[in-house]
Formats: structure tokens, sequence, C-alpha cells
């Protein structure tokens, strides 16, 4: 895994330089060395991936492109770098210089000034250029440099600038939310698809002192302090992450104290007796029980928690309504793979099963999954917007793709609302569908040849 | 080679099938000749029941099926008789007590030629308070009616026997639609109860065989929707409703009404049909009205609607009206949150809203600014020495000032010690959501608000947890707006400080001062003396800032230029589209 | 097979009663009051109220009426600070204080005595008749303060609110008759402070509320098909389904089955023809209707080509609906005629994403040994591809026709609303927003069977495309 991530940090390092173009794998080359090489005779995921960088360096350096503050300025003598100093004062270490608090940066008379390209945050409102001005209209500016190069929206903000803040946004929402679901659902789809409903089995005592303390430890691990948990959402998400992991650990431990009381049962012959636990009932169920559930009324219930809108929550939402789909397609795969041959093969090595399943089982269903996770980065960025729309999602005075878009549909002739973030999300969706696809390409045994 | 032919040919086949389907004569066939009035509504009636609808589609919808005893008249906005005679005769009776007497027009009829009796009108009262029908929002409003009397001696005579004085006694008296008994309630059902037994045996009764026999059936689809049992003495009958997409009424040959065409505009029904076409999307209404299906559409967004004129269509066959609309937006500041307790930060937070950017911004200047909760046009209530506050930041930064506001840790944000903390001003500020308007005004108040150094949240809610949550007071700031009648204003909902726990104070406004106000008003029978009481009451509440009153929208109507007499009033929906006549008809 | 069906079907009741108990869960602990929504509309989304609303009379009227006063479930199970009769606090802000308040002092006896003593002095501030204006006030100002007790629970609030009564208390002398109440409920704050139980937070307790519960009136008469009644139009909401239902599985039947035809053949084909020019310009159209949401698309379409300023190819939104005694021909044409758009935006977006997974698992099999044997053994390409590849490369999309089922009823509420289709999904979003629970609930558990004979015919299908799947477990 370590190496999968260095090769997507770096594909185009020439350390493999020596390796023929057509040459067959060598014997001694490692799997992910293989699979590098592969990957980059596919010239259209190379692109895609180098797109991919864009819309990174676009989305960690938006401030330094599109803000109302200026990257360096001399004001009454003395120089300053505001763009740098908002970090600070973000983060609590600094605050503004008295000259700079609470301004219109736009208005001061500088000594001498560098902007960022786009001299405007997307909350700025413009109150010359209100009501969705064109990008090709008449704009009322001081000068060109000041020119709105995709148009404003209804009360005068900026749509470019909100494209370059946006990126950052929908790369979290969209990537981030998308891991959740992608670790959520291959875990679960594997299980089922793997154990099915025969394959996992264990004792009478384990199965049911385990429920009973499971029971109890999601009680005093959640009945007991929901109000903790509630608290510390309020707050901020890192605590309630805290006190999360927090409930957890007691959950787990409650169980796992359960486990060794159960332990001397087993002696007993009823309670030892080992039967099948039914994992893909139990997956199976679940998903479905999810799916039956508006997405709408799961969300509103959510948010009955929030107090204050913030994307982490909307990445959390995101990925936990949608793992159902990537759980189906793991478990359709697993289905259909654990009976193969090599699986067989390992299981009669006696390998360990979860290495079964993550060395061998899963690698070779990732297809589908990885279709559904590039599909799901973008419709994560549109769910962004229902979500903004419902006001769960970013706080309202953020704009993002999604916002733009809903924007777009209440004023139909305004159509650079929608086309240029349709783009964003139309180029999103492309490189990241492409790039997976030649992953699988690359990680697909059959076609390495 | 074949399969790009085959595929060729498939392409071309189905595009030809469907070329022709685009050639099937669909745009609805228009004939203009015909006195049919077609209305848009964003959202379906629920029901045509008058006694337990509780949408505003319906309450449009009704009137033209069901008549009440008296009516507010679209064009003079005064209270005229419909179904009564004239406006009754109010006697106060000791105890504080009023008698109110109405005499029924003695043409009325009812569609099976009997007349409309005050037996009738007793039975609607009674099917209001019966325990059992789904009418549970409007009870306690005619719980003031205690008891009724007959005439032996005048059929058509009858009198109101109510709990109390109050100014809106007389036009909550009248205001019910008139239900007819033969066809309510043919067995007969509610005959055995009086009108004081359903008001002090409620519970007993609740578990009466006959009155649950009664609501049953009166709660019922058919009594809902269906057109054999939608019956009423107005002009118009149900004809057809298809759910979600429209709903008809058809006029009724030789309706006793068309007599009393002159008495006043309730009487004039001239259109043939009344069609109320549901488009929940107001951009595909919006094309609807362009297309010629819907020839009224009012509540139209003011961007779409100075939107209009560039299109030919809507100059060729519509006229826009812009009559004024007796509603106010504001913004609500708890005063329940000690943040808020000075007197001179909510001024100064009023001082803060630009409210004619906001009207230029997001009304495209249909509003008009708004001292209080008396509307401009009402020059008699209005008390006219007070002045809008503007929008002013420097005047506000000396009130904070003054409010022991200041940043004192030098982090860009006002703070001051509250409740024996020093807390940074912060507010949260909720809106509904999806109300694109109030979230734009929200974000330029937050956007001046800043520029002082106050810390502003724009949170939008679903409306269901904004509504508990301004009912519980669980809130810092808001925007809301309220929407009034022409009728005399009762404030005691809105302001008095008994209805922070039950009503609509959300705020929790409310000094000894303006109770004693709000009391007297209610009782003030004299228009005089209260214009007086109203003009106090508005001066408390612009020093008090429980509410910053932004500006009274327009309301923006388009009706379709065949209508030669369309005319647009101040009252909801803004127009009476029974009376609309093609020109050349008059 | 038979077996393994049978003993599907059997699992369809406990997931059908975990779906049920779980929307009871969420809805009870949703935001948003269904009464209070009964009670003021949300009118054409302005926010607006008319100024004739509810009284508290009218609320506990109605919630008793709809059975909303009953506790929600046979049991509960929760810790020992609660008692079994919390329900029966009509106001949820209060409910929730009291719940929060046991939680912090574990004693609910205490919490109990508490509340009623706030009660007991908010009906002698009541009472009380003021003989001057000074005491006037000093009583509406107590008022508002003891008001204020129903929501706090913090002790610095509690004390604060505490402070700012006796400081009322202190400065009217004439307010010493209701002196009695006022300490009585400062006694019993102290009291609750002082004789906290913490431990009981962490003993689980069950409490027995027998069968006349919300939860067991709803589902008995739910198995007998009485959905009940609907909170918005009080109408059955068997016949505001009815109503919706045809509607929706019209277009949606229709807009499956095109999406299939369309995108199982584009995927094949661009599976085959990887990397050429023709697919990628396939590929890159679809990924573009993809991207632009399905609200904008229609739209657009709805005002460049219904009749507004623009072309007049399908008819405008408001036009009469089809009579019911129109001849059948007429009748047809017409309603596929304006069926078109719709169609066309429900299934645009879907084409993408199935033939991608189509084109995935055709790509996946076209490199097995067994199909270059099959070529090897020279049938025509026609044949290998339809025959031999296709059938194997179904799994993911028979993964996505799982949720056909459900998705054929739940409709699409802003393709509903753009083209004013009175179906499913706009039914469903205005129940959840004016938490319309009989609905909302009924919807649900149609999804739910759905969704599970949805799950089912997909795994039978996936034994019947691949031989080498196997659900007897024996292998």
């Amino acid at each position: 895994m370590k190496n999968i991530f260095r090769y997507i940090l770096n594909p185009f390092s020439r350390r493999d330089k020596g390796l023929g173009e057509y040459g067959a794998a060598r014997k001694d080359e490692s799997f992910w060395a293989n699979t590098k090489r592969q990957f980059r005779k596919n010239k259209l995921a190379v692109w895609s991936l180098r797109f991919i960088y864009v819309l990174v360096f676009i989305a960690l350096f938006a401030d330094f492109l599109a803000n109302e503050k200026p990257i360096a300025c001399g004001y009454k003598g003395s120089t300053y770098f505001p763009v740098f100093r908002s970090y600070a004062v973000d983060l609590g270490l600094a605050n503004w210089q008295s000259d700079f608090q609470n301004i219109e940066w736009s208005e001061l008379e500088y000594d001498w000034v560098i902007y960022p390209p786009v001299p405007y945050l997307p909350k700025n409102q413009d109150e010359k250029n209100i009501h969705s001005v064109s990008p090709f209209g008449d704009q009322d500016i001081k000068s060109n440099f000041w020119r709105h190069w995709m148009g404003t929206d209804e009360i005068g903000r900026d749509v470019l600038s909100a494209m370059i803040h946006g990126t950052r946004i929908a790369l979290l929402v969209g990537v981030v939310s998308m891991s959740i679901s992608a670790l959520i659902g291959i875990i679960l789809g594997a299980m089922a698809g793997y154990f099915g409903d025969t394959r996992l089995k264990a004792s009478r005592a384990t199965v049911i002192v385990g429920g009973i303390f499971l029971l109890l430890g999601i009680f005093w691990g959640f009945g007991s302090r929901s109000y903790i948990l509630r608290d510390s959402f309020a707050i901020s998400l890192v605590s309630f992450l805290w006190e999360f992991l927090l409930s957890t650990l007691i959950m787990i431990a409650v169980f796992l104290a359960g486990r060794l009381a159960a332990k001397p049962l087993k002696r007993i012959p009823w309670f030892g007796y080992r039967i099948n636990i039914p994992v893909d009932i139990m997956v199976s169920r679940l998903i479905e029980i999810k799916l039956s559930i508006p997405t709408l009324f799961l969300i509103i219930s959510i948010s009955a928690i929030v107090e204050k809108p913030s994307i982490y929550i909307v990445m959390v939402i995101i990925g936990v309504i949608s793992w159902t789909g990537i759980a189906r397609f793991i478990r359709a795969e697993l289905l259909k793979v654990r009976n193969l041959e090599f699986i067989e093969a390992a299981n009669a090595l006696g390998f360990p099963e979860w290495r079964i399943i993550f060395k061998h089982a899963i690698p070779n269903s990732l297809s589908p999954v990885l279709i559904a996770v590039a599909f799901g980065i973008a419709s994560a960025i549109l769910i962004e917007s229902t979500l903004s729309f419902l006001g769960i999602g970013v706080p309202a005075e953020t704009l993002t793709w999604g916002s733009l878009l809903s924007a777009a549909r209440q004023s139909p002739t305004a159509w650079w609302l929608a086309i240029f973030p349709g783009l964003a999300i139309f180029l999103t969706v492309t490189v990241f569908n492409l790039a997976g696809e030649g992953l699988t390409d690359a990680l697909d045994p059959r076609l390495k040849k | 080679m074949s399969m790009r032919i085959r595929i060729f040919v498939r392409f071309w086949g189905i595009s030809a099938l469907l070329s022709c389907l685009f050639f099937v004569p669909s745009c609805s066939s228009y004939t203009p000749k015909k006195n049919e009035v077609k209305v848009h509504e964003l959202s379906d009636a629920e029901m045509l029941n008058p006694i337990c609808y509780t949408d505003a589609s319906a309450g449009y919808i009704l009137p033209n099926i069901f008549q009440s005893l008296l009516a507010i008249d679209f064009k003079t906005l005064e209270l005229v008789p419909v179904l009564a005679q004239s406006r009754p005769l109010i006697e106060k009776i000791e105890g504080g007590k009023l008698k109110i007497t109405y005499s029924i027009r003695k043409e009325a009829k009812w569609d099976n030629g009997t007349p409309v009796t005050p037996k009738d009108v007793e039975f609607t009262i009674k099917v209001i308070k019966n325990p059992k029908v789904n009418n549970q929002h409007v009870k306690p409003y005619y719980e003031f009616i205690e008891d009724f009397v007959h005439y032996p001696d005048d059929p058509q005579k009858f009198t109101l026997l109510c709990k109390e004085t109050y100014i809106l006694a007389e036009a909550s008296s009248g205001d019910y639609g008139i239900l007819p008994i033969y066809a309510y309630d043919p067995k007969g059902l509610m005959s055995d109860f009086t009108i004081p037994q359903l008001n002090s045996e409620k519970d007993k009764l609740a578990n009466d065989p006959k009155i649950n026999e009664f609501a049953t059936d009166f709660n019922s689809e058919k009594r809902q929707r269906e057109k054999d049992f939608i019956i009423g003495s107005g002009a118009y009958k149900l004809e057809s409703w298809t759910t979600g997409q429209q709903i008809v009424l058809e006029k009724k040959k030789d309706w006793w009404g068309d007599a009393l065409k002159e008495v006043n505009s309730r009487f004039q029904a001239n259109a043939t049909k009344l069609v109320y076409k549901t488009i929940n999307d107001m951009t595909s209404a919006i094309v609807a009205l362009k297309a010629g299906n819907v020839d009224v559409m009012y509540g139209i967004k003011p961007k779409d609607f100075v939107d209009l004129p560039n299109s030919d269509k809507i100059k060729e066959n519509f006229v826009l009206h812009t009559p004024p609309q007796l509603a106010y937006l504001y913004f609500g500041i708890n005063l329940k949150n000690p943040k808020f307790g000075d007197k001179k930060t909510r001024q100064a937070l009023a001082y803060l809203v630009d409210a004619d950017k906001m009207i230029q911004t997001v009304y495209y200047g249909l509003a008009e600014r708004v001292v209080g909760f008396i509307h401009p046009s009402n020059k008699k209530n209005l008390n006219t020495d007070l002045k809008p506050r503007p929008f002013d930041p420097e005047k506000a930064k000396q009130l904070l000032a003054e409010a022991g506001w200041k940043d004192s840790n030098g982090d860009g944000t006002l703070d001051n010690t509250i409740n024996g903390k020093r807390e940074d001003f912060s507010i949260i500020f909720s809106i509904n959501q999806g109300n694109d308007m109030r979230k734009a005004m929200a974000l330029m108040f937050q956007e001046e608000a800043r520029k002082v150094g106050i810390k502003v949240d724009v949170v939008p809610q679903d409306w269901a947890v904004f509504l508990d949550n301004l009912k519980n007071h669980n809130f810092e700031m808001y925007c809301g707006s309220w929407i009034g009648t022409p009728t005399p204003n009762d404030p005691k909902q809105i302001y008095h400080s008994e209805s922070s726990l039950n009503g609509s104070n959300y705020v929790s406004f409310g000094t000894p001062e303006s109770d004693a106000v709000i009391d007297s008003i209610r009782v003030e029978l004299d228009e005089d003396k209260r214009a007086a009481l109203y003009k106090k009451l508005q001066a408390i509440l612009y020093d008090e800032v429980s509410y910053i009153y932004l500006f009274a929208p327009t309301e923006r109507i388009a009706i379709h230029k065949r209508f030669s007499n369309a005319e647009t009033s101040v009252m909801r929906p803004g127009f009476w589209e029974a009376g609309f006549q093609l020109a050349g008809q008059e | 097979m038979l077996k393994y069906i049978f003993k599907r079907i059997l699992i369809f009741i406990p997931t059908l009663i975990a779906v049920s108990l779980l929307t009871f869960v969420i809805s009870t602990n949703a935001p948003g009051d269904p009464v209070e929504s009964m009670l003021n509309k949300n009118q054409g989304g302005e926010g607006q109220a008319s100024q004739k609303l509810a009284t508290e009379k009218a609320y506990n009227d109605l919630r008793h009426q709809l059975g909303l006063d009953l506790p929600i479930f046979y049991f509960s199970f929760t810790n020992a600070t609660l008692t079994d009769t919390l329900y029966k606090i009509s106001k949820g802000n209060h409910r929730n204080t009291l719940e929060r308040l046991a939680y912090q002092y574990g004693n609910w006896k205490d919490v109990a005595a508490y509340y009623k003593a706030i009660r007991n002095f908010e009906m002698e501030l009541y009472y009380y008749i003021p003989r001057d204006e000074k005491t006037k006030a000093a009583i509406a100002k107590a008022k508002d303060y003891t008001a204020q007790l129903y929501d706090k629970y913090s002790d610095s609030d509690i004390t604060f609110v505490f402070s700012n009564l006796d400081y009322i208390f202190t400065s009217t002398p004439a307010l010493k008759d209701i002196n009695g109440p006022y300490n009585a409920l400062k006694r019993n704050y102290d009291d609750l402070i002082h004789k906290q139980n913490i431990l009981n937070r962490y003993i689980p307790v069950i409490h027995w509320y027998g069968f006349n519960n919300q939860y067991h009136n709803w589902i008995t008469k739910f198995l007998v098909f009485d959905f009940g009644m609907s909170y918005q139009d009080k109408r059955p909401v068997k016949s505001v389904l009815m109503d919706a239902l045809p509607n929706t599985l019209w277009l949606s039947v229709f807009s499956i089955i095109l999406a299939y035809a369309l995108a199982i053949p584009i995927g094949v084909r661009s599976a085959i023809h990887k990397g050429k020019m023709r697919e990628r310009v396939t590929t890159s159209v679809l990924f573009m209707l993809y991207s632009l949401p399905n609200f904008w698309i229609g739209t657009m379409l709805v005002i460049y080509l219904c009749c507004g300023d623009y072309l007049c190819w399908f008819p405008a939104p408001g036009s009469d609906p089809i009579p019911d005694d129109a001849p059948f021909s007429y009748k047809f044409t017409e309603t596929i005629y304006r069926s078109i758009l719709p169609l066309f935006c429900w299934t645009y977006a879907s084409l993408a994403f199935i033939s991608r997974q189509m084109r995935g698992g055709m790509l996946g099999v076209i490199g097995q040994d067994y199909i270059r044997t099959a070529r090897a053994k020279g049938l025509d390409e026609k044949t290998v591809v339809w025959k031999h590849a296709f059938r194997n490369s179904l799994l993911p999309i028979i993964t996505l026709f799982a949720n056909v089922f459900p998705y054929a009823i739940s409709g699409s509420i802003i393709i509903e609303y753009i083209f004013q289709i009175p179906g499913m999904g706009k039914l469903t979003i205005e129940a959840i927003y004016a938490r319309n629970y009989p609905v909302i609930f009924t919807t649900m558990m149609f999804t739910a069977t759905l969704t599970m004979i949805g799950a089912l015919v997909a795994d039978i299908l996936y034994a019947a495309v691949d031989p080498r799947i196997s659900f007897s477990g024996k292998k």
C-alpha cells in the first residue's frame, strides 16, 4: 500500500527507466513497479493524473489565486503580507494590524501592491455589479484588472473566485467522502461476499454473550454518553471525533470483555457448539435498510444536531450515505472471486483469511468499485449542491460549484452560472474516471502481457 | 460497413419517429373568445372544505364556491355583506359581551332552490365546534360565539351572542363559508346539539356516536374533493379536479347572485369557468404564462417580473400590475438573549441594515420602506413622525460603544461582558431554507456587520425546524415576514408579551406600556381613538427595536390583456378572477 | 434454489420490522413537529404565516387526535435516570430539558419535583393580581424569566435566572405573597443539585409500556393495509398513493428500460472499441451529460423548447390534462409526446454510469482465456462478444439492477417539479418537509419491500449468469 501512495504522488519518476517499454514483466519486478509501468503506458490516464495535480494545486493555493487581500503591499511606509497573515489570524496565532481590521481591502491607498490574479473572495459583494453581470457584458469596474472574468451572481459575487475556492471544497468533499464510503463499503461488502452465510463460524457462547456485551457496550459507550457526544458536536468536529473515538473504545472494550467472559462457557457442550454467522444476510439486510430510508429524511435528522453548517459534516454525511453501492459491487465480485482457483489455493495453503481478502480477493474486484468511486466523486459534488440548498452544506456565504449550479436554476438566462461549474464537474469526473480506469487496467493481471 | 449502415438506418428511423411526434398538435388550441380565466397556483389546494382547509390555495378558491355572511370588498377594502342583507347590528350588553344581529338576504338560494336560512348558519357554527371535525386550527377563534338566537317573527334574522368586546368580533362573526344543512347533514345528526352544549361539554360529546358519525362523514375524502359533495351558495361549482394539475370551477346557470351584480364586487361573477392550474415550479410557470396556458399569475419573483417585459409574448398579451401588499419583512431579534438586552445594541443593528440596497438588489425596487407594522398606504393609522432608520455604520459604531461593545482583545470582533462572561459579538442568523431572497438579504447584513466587527453566521433551516426554533425562542436573529388583511389589525398575536409563550411573539417583546396599549386597541371600537393607540404602539416598537422593519414588497401580478376590467387590490391574492370580463362584453 | 428463495423471503420479515423501527426512531428524533407543521403551513416557501395562529389548546387537541401523545414503542431501553412517564409531557422543549437535567443529576424524582415547582410558581405568577404598574412590570419580567427555566439546564444559566428573579423579589416588596412558591422552587433546585446520583446513568433500565403505543397502533393497522390518514390533506394515505404512483411508474419504468437498452450496447461497444476515437467521443458526451445536473438541463429544455419565448416543440407546462374520454390513440400519442422531455431528463444521467459499468465488466471478460479460445476457434466477433463475453460481464449491471425496483416508485423530485408530474417524488419530499409521517412510513415500507425483492432478484441473477456463484454454501 505504501508503494501505491508513493506512486500516486510521483508517477513520473524515472527510477525504473531501464525497463523496456514493451518488454515482458521482469521476474524480479515487484507488483507495484509493474503496475506503475502499465499505468504509464496509458497516455490518457497519465494526462488525467496531471490534471488532477492541477486541481490539487488550485485547491491548495486558492487563497493566493483569488483573494481580496494583496499578497504583498506597502502601506504607510511598511511592507505587509496580508494573505500570509490571514492564515496566522485564522489559526488564532496573530491579530490584524489595527489599520487592517474590518476594512475593505480594495479601498485602501497602498504605496505599492501585489494582488492575486483574481482580486476577489467569493464572499465579496460587488455592489456595482449586482444582478448577475455577464462575463462579456458591461461591468462597472475600475480597470480590466478588476474585471469579473466569469461574471457575477445575483448579489455581485465573483464567479471565477467562487470557482477557484470551490475547487478546494469540491475536491475535499469528493475525495474524502468517497474515501469514507469506500472504506465502509469495501469492508462490509468484502465480508459479505467472501464469508457468505456459511464460512464464518463461532461458538454459541461467543455469539450469545458477545451479543449481550455488545449491547451493553453500545449503551455505555453511546447511550450513557449521548449528551457528551452531542455537546462536543456543537463545539467542533475534532472534539466530536475524539469523544466518538472514546465511545467506540468503550464499546470495543466491553465487547472484548464479553469475549473473555464467554471463554469458560465454551466448555459446556451446547455453548461450545460452533454455529454459522450469516454475515452475508446481515450485511445485505443492512444495505436494504439503508436503501429504504429516504436520504433526505436521514439528512434532515442528522442536521438536527448540527448547529452551524460545516464542510466536514457534509463530507461525513455523504460518506455515510453512499457506501451501499460500493459494498454491493464488492460483494458481487467476491461472490464470484471466492470460488476461483487461486483463492482456493490460498485457502488450502492456510493463509489467514483477512490476508486472502485484502491481498488477493479485493484487488481482483476493484474495477467496478473504481468506476463507482470516480462517479461518486462527481455525485458527491452534486449532492453537496443539494445539501447547500437545504442549508446543511457549507456555510451560507461560501459559494461552491454546486451552489452556483443551483443559483443557475434561479437565473436561467445567466448561463455563466451553469456552464463554468458544469464544465469543472465534467472535467473532474472525466479525469478521475480515466485515471481510475488506467489504474484498473494496470492492476489487472490479465492485461499485463 | 454493414453495421454502420444499419446504425445509420436505425438512427434515422428513430429521428423520423420523433419528428412525427413533434407535429402532433399539442400546444393547447387557444380560443380567446371564451370567458375562461386560468389562474396559476404554486401548490395544489389540499381540500375544498371551507371549514377544514388550512392552505392558502384553497383559501383563494373557496370563496367562489362558498359564501360567507360578510367579506372584504376587493375594491373598497371594506367589510361588505354577502349572504347577510347588510352589515350586522352590534350592541354592547352587560359584562362586556356583544350581541351581533344579522339578517340573511331573502333571495339567497341553495342549488336545490331552497333559501339560505339562519338554520344553515347555526349548523355551520356547530360544525366548526364539533369536537371531532378536523379543524383544530380554527376552533379557538370561534370560541367567542356563545349562543345563537332565532327570531320566530323574522325567519331570516338571527343574533350571535359573543363572549367579549373585540375589534375583530364583527369580521370573524361572519367570515366562515356557510354550509347547506340539506347537503352536509341529511340525517340531521347535528340538530340534537346546541352551541352552548358544544362549548361546554366538549369532552363528553367527543364520545357521542352522532357527533362521531357526523364528523366521520364530514372529514371524509368525498367532502373534500368530490364534486357532488361540495355544495355551496357561491357562483361556481366544482367541475373537475385533476390532482396536482388543475381544479376547474364552472359558473352555475341562473345563479341567484347575478341579480345583485351592482351591490358589491363579491357578486360580480362574469367568468364562465375558473381554472386553477397547479405549477409548482416558478420557472415553468412563467413559460406556461408565455405559452398562454395561464392567464393570471401572482407572486412572481421580482427578478423574473422585471425580466418579463423583455418577452414579446408578454408585451403583446399581458398587463403587469404591482399593487401594494399588506405585508412586511423584518429581522427579528431575540430579546431573551442577554447579548441583545441593551436597547442601544438593537438600535445599532438597525443602523447596520441597508434596507434600500436590499430593495434594489433583491427586490429590484419593487418594495417600499416601512417604519413599523402599519402599511404605508394606511395613512390613518400610520405614525408619520417616525422615519425609517437610515443605513449609518458610524452611528451604529457609536451606539455599540455606548452599549459597552468594544474590541478589547484586538481580534477585530467586538466583545462585551454578558452574564459575567466576556463574549465576542457573534450572531447566528436563521433563515428558512430555499428562500434565496432572504438568504441574499442575510448575507448583505452579514457583510455590513463584519465591517463594524460583528460576526454573523447565516444558518438556513428546514421550515419545520425553523418554525420549531422560533416557537421555542431558540434563535438569535431571523428574517421573517407578516401578512395582514384589511380588517382591523389586532397586534396581540405578534406583539403582546402573553403571545411570547403561545403566540407568534417569537422575539419575546413586551413592556407593560406596550401590553397596555395593545389591550386597549383590542377593545376600542372607535376608529380615531384606535388610530392614536396604533401610533403610540408604533413609536414604542420603533424605539425598542425588537424587529428591524425592512420593507413592504409590492405584489407582482401578470394578467392577460383580453380581460378589460382586470383590477388589482391590496387584498390577497391581489385580484378577483371571477369578475374578469372580456373586452367588448361589458 | 427454491429453498434459498424461500429462506430469503422469510428474512423479509425481520428486515421490514427493522426498517419500520428505524423509521420510528428517526422520526421521533427528527427536528420539527408534525402538529406544528399542520397548524402553520409554509405558504409557497415564503415562510409567511397568517395571523390566525393556533393556540396551545389546538395543539394539544390535535396531538391527542393523531395519537402522538402515546408512548412510542412497547418498551424503552434507557438509563435509570429517566422515568417511564416522560412521554406524557407534551412540549418537546420541556421534555428535552428535563431529560437533560435527569441525565446531569441522575435523579428523576428531584427533577420531577423541580419541574412541578416551576409550573406551580408560574401559575402563581399567572394568577397574581398586581396592584400597581410597578408590580405589574415586575410580574411580567418574572414570568419571562420563569419561562426561561423550561429551556435551561446548565447550572450557571439557572443560577443566573434565579439571581434575576431574586433581584425582582427584593426590589418589589409587593411580591412577598408569592415568596413561598418561589422559595420552594429554589429549594427544589438545591435538592436536585445536592442529591446527585450520577451512577444511575450507567444502569440500563427497560420500561414496559404495553400495547397502547404509537408503533403498535400503526403496525397493526398497516398489516391490514390501513395506512392511516395523511396529515397534510387529511385524505387516506392509500388514495394519496394511488393518485401519485401511476404517474411515477409510467415514467420510471420507461426510463429504466430506455437507460438499459441504450447503455448496455454503448458499454459493450466502447469496451470492444477501447481507445478508439469514436469511443472517446461517446464517453466524453456521456460524462458531460452526467456532469450537468438534470435540474438545470430540465429548466433549459422547458424554457427553450416548450412554447415560451423560443421554440414550440413540446407542450408548455400547465397544458390541460388529457381528458379521460378521449380516444385511446389520442391518449396514447399525447401521453408519449408529453413524456419525452421528462423521460430524457430522467434517463440521460444514468446512461453514463451504467454504460461505464458495462464497459468495465466487458473489459474484464474479453481478456480472459476462454474468449481468446473462442476467437481462436474462428467464431465471428459478434458471436464471441454477445454469446460468450456478454453474459459473463453482466455482474456489475445486475448489481445496479437491484436498485431498479425501489427506483421505479421513488420518482424524481426535480423532474416532477419541473414537468408538473404529481408523482411519488414530489409526494415524498412534501411529506418529509411537513413531517407527514403516515405517508413517509408507507412509502418507506414499500421501498423497503421492493429493495428486498430487487436484491433477491439480483442474487438469483448472479447465480444464473455465473455458474461459479452459488448460494447453497457447499459449492
